[in-house]
């Protein structure tokens, strides 16, 4: 019983956007999906919906190809990012007519809680979607997530464009939906450090391949910030993997991955700290070395 | 596949109110003319307008479809099979509901205009087909290239808007004079009329499919 994706690659005009991805997602959990921009999640998203065809993999959901299979498809819901620029045809259309057609495709649209996010939100649903703030249009797509009562939900950055109330608005009823329903919900998203508390699992794409995928806590578990007299570093992290080097004059500081039965010698003049996911995220992807005078 | 229908039938709906809309500015650019026709040439002369308005609407809609509410389906969850499939339904429904209005309303009017028209049935059928075909050709073919749906909706725009003010400028007759010429076009080449039709709709099966296997869900 799970979301699966295997061998996954797509490409655009010759270029590799995703390279032999392979992930699953298992029922009743809270993913994070991270990544640079340009990193591959919403085409990842975009595949495991069947909203884009891979160029190669394929996609299951409980052992049945979700491409083509409607009752496969009952059980997905993919709420992405709507463009309300002019060009795009779907900025004449009213929220409340996009709602409609919502409720009519998916089976179990919960009419009486688009009815209660609408009136959270304050969406005014008359006026036209080209008409939105970007902020509306995230509180739109992210009342298409919860209604629609899907058993997966992917979202693609749900809180863009949406003031710190509204975040913890949309932070607090995903928790809820999650705890009265054990949905499982794939949350892409840039801002780390405020959804991590909700990430269970974690899956972090850098340059269109896999490079982390598991559970935050043992994750973060892995991955330490080492940190004082340069010398003293580089002896305690002799031997281990560094991702990110920060130097300030003689001091420096390190965050190191851990592998199995690996440690850092705490013998020497060393702090040791645990990372944030952001910071954990940042050495794996980020520029690998800061140097301060 | 209820849930689908659902939403086609009432595409449908929609785009008729537009069509009806049209028809009725015709209506009243004919009665405002200088020479108004009698009650009973009127009215037998409305499904005309309505067939005219038909084919403008089933034009555009077939080409905004593909850009706009195919891709938001297939973002809502429904399968592409499907999506197509619903997309055929409201063709034939909004082709066959408008032609059952035209034939009902020449079915009660009496006259030599309303026999012309029930024996024109045929031909208009086949007419709307492939204007519909034409229109679904132009749609998948902006989904690729946005010039081709720009120039695809300013050809049969500029046709209809030459028509309304050719109906506005003249009077009455002027429309009648027009309708004269389609349906003499119609009436003379209808085996070749035919063919260009399954061509065009067989092309149109083909892009379709072609085009709804590979796209993605952008909106």
């Amino acid at each position: 019983m799970s979301l699966k994706c295997e061998h996954i690659v797509k490409t655009y005009s010759g270029r590799d956007v995703l390279q032999d991805v392979s992930v699953e997602f298992q029922p009743g959990k809270i993913y994070g999906l991270i990544g640079r921009n340009g990193a591959g999640k919403t085409t990842l998203l975009s595949i495991l919906t069947a909203q884009n065809p891979a160029s190669a993999g394929t996609v299951t959901l409980d052992g049945e190809k979700v491409w083509e299979n409607r009752s496969a498809l009952e059980k997905l819901c993919f709420s992405r990012e709507i463009s309300g620029s002019a060009e795009s045809g779907i900025s004449a259309m009213k929220v409340k007519e996009y709602l409609r057609i919502a409720s009519t495709y998916y089976e179990h649209w919960d009419k009486a809680l688009e009815k209660k996010l609408v009136d959270l939100f304050q969406l005014d649903v008359k006026k036209k979607i080209g008409k939105q703030s970007k902020g509306m249009l995230s509180m739109v797509t992210i009342i298409l997530a919860l209604c629609a009562k899907a058993p997966y939900t992917l979202l693609d950055e749900p809180v863009a464009g949406l003031d710190v109330v509204a975040r913890e608005q949309f932070y607090k009823l995903l928790l809820d939906e999650y705890t009265a329903t054990g949905r499982t919900f794939v949350i892409s998203t840039h801002i780390i450090e405020e959804a991590a508390p909700l990430l269970e699992e974690i899956v972090i794409l850098h340059e269109g391949k896999v490079l982390v995928e598991g559970n935050t806590q043992e994750f973060l578990d892995t991955m330490a910030y080492v940190s004082g007299r340069d010398a003293d570093v580089d002896a305690a992290t002799a031997g281990l993997e560094v991702h990110h080097t920060e130097t300030v004059g003689r001091s420096k500081g390190v965050t190191v991955f851990l592998r199995p039965g690996q440690r850092i010698n705490e013998s020497y003049d060393v702090t040791v700290q645990p990372v944030s996911l952001q910071q954990a995220f940042v050495a794996l992807c980020g520029e690998g070395e800061k140097h301060e005078a | 596949m209820r849930r689908n229908l659902k939403f086609w039938t009432r595409y449908t709906w929609e785009n008729a109110e537009i069509m009806l809309s049209l028809t009725a500015l015709l209506g009243v650019l004919m009665l405002l003319g200088r020479t108004r026709p009698a009650w009973d040439v009127f009215a037998a002369r409305v499904p005309y307008l309505l067939l005219m308005s038909g084919c403008f609407t089933l034009y555009l809609v077939n080409t905004s479809s593909h850009t706009l509410y195919i891709p938001l389906l297939i973002g809502m969850g429904e399968t592409r099979r499907n999506i197509l499939y619903g997309f055929l339904y409201y063709r034939l429904l909004a082709i066959l509901t408008t032609l059952a209005a035209c034939g009902l309303i020449w079915a009660l009017i009496p006259g030599e205009i309303s026999r012309q028209g029930l024996r024109h049935l045929p031909i208009l059928l086949v007419a709307m087909l492939l204007l519909s075909a034409l229109g679904s050709i132009a749609g998948t073919l902006t989904v690729r290239w946005k010039w081709v749906g720009l120039v695809a909706l300013m050809i049969p725009s500029g046709i209809f808007g030459g028509v309304i003010g050719y109906t506005a400028v003249g009077d009455g007759t002027h429309l009648e004079k027009v309708l004269q010429v389609v349906t003499r076009l119609l009436t003379g080449t209808v085996w070749p009329l035919v063919l260009v039709t399954i061509v065009a709709l067989a092309a149109d099966g083909l892009l379709q499919h072609r085009v709804a296997m590979t796209q993605e869900a952008k909106i």
